[in-house]
């Protein structure tokens, strides 16, 4: 269904189809059962589908944050979507600004439309437009430049779906993202086709909504049909961008952030950290509470923190105890069951998986988990192991890339992507 | 002797960046420190009040030379053209002009004085002027620098730099104040990556924030 299309013979290009959230293996299943055939036609004619590996941790500020720099979260300095203040522990939660690391359109000089990816709000000035994804509050503030803005305002552009809905209704939620599905294929569709760019990215993230509140449903059950329809329309909408895409000339890829799995039970580490005497709060207001003997606290989702002192206001810990502190936890961590099962797949001390100047922000420790547990760094729990209405958790690896141009698999991850994308840019 | 080295152009047009570049190149700078680094030029602002009086007071022009200071293109017209001038004019995309000249003024509470299309207007319309104006005046040797060209070919740049002033320049210290300037919003050094304040962003935003956060199971 590809093949009839006419290339242009243009300067080179790039377009990213950012996919929320997407696993390989749905997608895989999808094209099976014949509910993504415009993939599945790419798939056959113009690229290749591969699974690729997420950062640790294994969330959307972290790795699309690697996606746009190519670099390491040591490099970029982005570990999460919120950190400490170290001396009085109140929640800060970094943003654009706070990335230590160039985007690669900046780096690299490329004009690019960056639409919807998370992790870039507030927008800033930029060779091109900037429309920033979660957590964008304030779409003025959202968007570079205004014209862009009074654009979107004008067409009623959604910056996020309104996921309470989907704890009190479903069906308005379904409705609500199906609605912000339309705007931001409106959106991407209008900037591709307005706009100047090489590297064109528009991030779709109505997919990770979907799948945090009914990743139960993915394959079967009560709300399957709402899936078959969203990644019907979502197959369409792939279709039309490829062939946009291949029509231009560019080189075409879709991809996600990291993959997802149902949940079997959340696991509140700070709860566990307190039964087993490393964390002491007083009073109800979380790490607000910290007392000077806790020996390590928890961040969403698995981030260890060893309350060192010097580096924490009532940190306790002393340096020389630092990496015995660190051993103990991970003998603890490691043997930590539920239902006979085990829940963490790997324990990793800061220095096996950063690296670059900003290493020493990151957690000392990052606890990877089987499938089926979702960590969690919520401070309100009494019990460690629970429910909620979350039905799907983030994955390490079954993240998706697809590409038009040839790409090595072997080990791929989000943060070579940049590298792909230039390569491109220079070679086509 | 050499000429004074004049850098210039509209505000917010990275005219201290490059003020800054030169000064890491190796040539001195004339500026009182009067106006204090803050979050739009952190490195500070290489200004000298003496500047905005050139119309009355010109004495200090006649004990600069070789030196660089920073004026901007709206006072050109006041310097006396009785000697000549080496100038560095910076010219950035207006749309982005307007943007950092918002924050700017945002952070200080103060609103804009007309819309982003008048002030585009006013601007581009002033740019032409001074070009014509400078074009008939053999006072001044000038170097054109595109703000984007800084960024995306800082070695460049500075080679050009050093080649229009005739000088040795450091190379090497003026293309890490261009990345420096740069990150100046997001880098701030290893050990403030969890330190409070390092958002531009309210606490009303902050608590908005946290609410999505909630929304999507953290926090």
């Amino acid at each position: 269904m590809f093949s009839i299309l006419k290339k242009k013979k243009s300067s080179p290009k790039v377009v990213v189809l950012g996919l929320d959230g997407v696993p390989y293996s749905l997608l895989m299943e999808y094209m099976s059962r014949g509910i993504m055939p415009q993939l599945s036609g790419l798939c056959s004619s113009h690229g290749r589908l591969m699974s690729m590996i997420s950062t640790l941790p294994e969330i959307s500020s972290v790795a699309w944050s690697s996606f746009i720099t190519g670099k390491n979260p040591g490099q970029h300095g982005i570990f999460g979507f919120m950190e400490i203040d170290r001396q009085s522990y109140n929640y800060t939660f970094p943003n654009f600004q706070s990335l230590k690391e160039r985007p690669v359109w900046e780096r690299e000089g490329i004009r690019t439309v960056a639409l919807n990816i998370p992790q870039t709000y507030p927008a800033a000035p930029m060779d091109g437009v900037m429309v920033s994804g979660f957590v964008a509050i304030d779409l003025r503030k959202a968007t570079y430049p205004e014209r862009v803005y009074n654009y979107l305002n004008g067409i009623g552009y959604r910056l996020d779906v309104n996921v309470m809905l989907a704890q009190e209704t479903p069906e308005a939620f379904f409705n609500d993202l199906f609605e912000t599905f339309e705007k931001r294929k409106e959106a991407i569709e209008y900037l591709f086709d307005n706009e100047e760019w090489q590297l064109f990215i528009g991030t779709v993230t109505e997919t990770d909504r979907l799948h945090h509140y009914f990743f139960d449903s993915s394959r079967e059950g009560k709300y399957f049909p709402v899936f078959e329809r969203f990644y019907s329309e979502l197959d369409s909408f792939i279709g039309s961008m490829a062939r946009k895409a291949i029509n231009e000339g560019a080189v075409f890829m879709t991809c996600s952030d990291h993959g997802f799995t149902a949940i079997d039970s959340e696991v509140y580490l700070n709860r566990w950290l307190i039964e087993k005497g490393y964390l002491i709060l007083n009073g109800t207001d979380g790490l607000k509470g910290i007392a000077p003997e806790s020996r390590a606290f928890c961040l969403d989702p698995s981030r260890i923190y060893v309350h060192t002192e010097g580096k924490y206001g009532r940190g306790n810990v002393k340096m020389s105890d630092y990496e015995k502190v660190r051993a103990g936890l991970k003998a603890e961590l490691n043997s930590l069951e539920f239902d006979g099962r085990k829940v963490i797949k790997e324990v990793y001390f800061k220095e096996e998986i950063f690296k670059g100047d900003f290493t020493e922000n990151g957690p000392d420790i990052y606890l990877l988990p089987n499938y089926g547990f979702d960590l969690k760094g919520a401070v309100n729990r009494d019990k460690v192991f629970g429910t909620s209405h979350f039905k799907g958790m983030h994955t390490y690896d079954d993240a998706h890339l697809f590409s038009t141009v040839p790409v090595d698999s072997d080990g791929i991850k989000i943060e070579d992507i940049a590298g792909i994308i230039c390569n491109s840019l220079r070679s086509i | 002797m050499d000429n004074l080295i004049i850098v210039t152009g509209l505000p917010r047009s990275g005219t201290s960046m490059m003020m800054k570049m030169l000064e890491a190149g190796g040539i001195a700078v004339i500026t009182d420190k009067q106006r204090q680094a803050d979050e739009d030029n952190p490195n500070g602002y290489f200004e000298l009040e003496q500047v905005k009086e050139i119309k009355r007071d010109r004495s200090w022009l006649d004990s600069s030379t070789g030196e660089a200071v920073k004026m901007v293109s709206m006072l050109l017209y006041n310097l006396p053209l009785d000697r000549e001038y080496s100038l560095i004019f910076m010219k950035r995309n207006l749309d982005e002009v307007i943007a950092s000249q918002k924050v700017m003024l945002a952070r200080k509470g103060e609103i804009p004085s007309a819309d982003d299309e008048k002030m585009k207007q006013l601007f581009s319309k002033h740019l032409s002027e001074i070009d014509a104006w400078l074009s008939e005046h053999k006072n001044f040797k000038i170097l054109y620098i595109n703000y984007d060209e800084v960024v995306k070919l800082p070695q460049e740049t500075a080679e050009n730099i050093q080649k229009f002033l005739g000088r040795g320049l450091n190379i090497d210290s003026m293309i890490k104040i261009v990345d420096h300037s740069l990150y100046r919003q997001r880098s701030t050094g290893p050990s403030s990556g969890t330190e409070a304040g390092e958002s531009d962003l309210s606490e009303d935003d902050n608590e908005k924030i946290r609410e999505q956060l909630s929304s999507l199971g953290y926090m």
